[in-house]
């Protein structure tokens, strides 16, 4: 597309003439803050999550622990082996449920911080 | 490819220094591209959006989703049309949220237009490269536009650019035939003898 034609010599004069204006002041500046600031925020955020599953883990956890307590109680104050059968599913029911979104949630937010340092280390 | 010692970072070869941002984090290496790069892709989003602070606004995105999408520059072909793919796709991103807002902008387009943007600029004393540049493409269509500013102002080639609009590289060059014929005539320039 170069060569002698009148048109493509007007065109490639004029595009490098609007490319001599340049970008303004600082502009690189400005978007490496905006990279630096876009980093932090990624930081924050994963962070965040990982906190969040810690936290509904172990609440999670610890509301298994007295249900687990509490049905241990139970046989002994019953002295009931033969009720075993029948406690065992009622303690898994309230317990499984609160137990796997806290551990769904808190290997997520596991994978997200070890994403997050690797991008940090230019590991990705 | 050897990884550049800061020092060196102003001469090393664009493709280097990608692959140095993206596999070390080296902000210093991702800085000197875009000082590198900032005139071009700005000037080619000021023809694509024709609105200066958009078209700044749109640049630091391009850099921004650049520097998101660097693990993925592979090194084939030239980091200057990989960048030029990425502000296109901004700038295609951003028309597509402004859909209704281009239409109207679209309907108010046209060669007088054109024109007129480009006597307001001189007559201020603004950019006069800019102007010109307005006027010649005020006769052209949007397609061919974006077509030409690949071409002149990226430095693309036409297969370049037929990959990254999803067209063959003879339908960009026909395109492009197309807008100069209109810039002829509409300016009354002489054919190549």
């Amino acid at each position: 597309m170069t060569g002698h034609d009148p048109v493509d010599t007007l065109l490639t004069r004029a595009f490098a003439a609007d490319a001599a204006a340049g970008p303004p002041d600082r502009f690189a500046e400005r978007v490496m803050a905006r990279i630096r600031r876009r980093r932090r925020l990624r930081v924050v955020v994963l962070s965040a999550a990982l906190g969040i599953g810690i936290a509904v883990t172990a609440a999670a956890s610890a509301s298994a622990i007295v249900e687990f307590g509490r049905w241990l109680g139970t046989l002994r104050l019953d002295g009931a082996v033969l009720d075993v059968a029948a406690a065992l599913p009622a303690a898994s029911a309230s317990t499984w449920p609160a137990a796997f979104p806290a551990a769904a949630a808190l290997l997520l937010g596991l994978l997200g911080w070890f994403v997050c340092l690797d991008e940090e280390s230019g590991a990705l | 490819m050897a990884l550049q010692r800061p020092a060196d970072l102003s001469g090393a070869a664009d493709e280097v220094l990608a692959l140095q941002a993206a596999t070390l984090s080296d902000d210093a290496a991702y800085e000197t591209l875009v000082r590198r790069h900032a005139r071009r892709t700005l000037s080619m989003l000021r023809r694509f959006t024709r609105d200066p602070a958009l078209a700044e606004e749109l640049c630091q995105e391009t850099f921004l989703r650049a520097w998101q999408k660097l693990p993925s520059f592979q090194g084939q072909g030239s980091f200057g049309g990989w960048l030029a793919a990425v502000a296109y796709n901004v700038f295609l991103q951003h028309r597509r949220r402004h859909a209704a807002r281009d239409r109207v902008t679209d309907s108010l387009d046209g060669p007088d237009a054109g024109a007129g943007l480009a006597d307001r600029q001189s007559s201020n004393g603004a950019d006069t490269g800019a102007a010109e540049l307005d006027r010649l493409l005020a006769v052209v269509s949007e397609d061919e536009r974006v077509v030409l500013t690949l071409s002149y102002g990226a430095g693309l080639s036409a297969t370049e650019i037929g990959a990254m609009l999803g067209v063959a590289p003879g339908t960009v060059k026909s395109q492009i035939h197309r807008a100069k014929d209109k810039i002829r005539r509409a300016f009354d320039i002489e054919a190549e003898t």
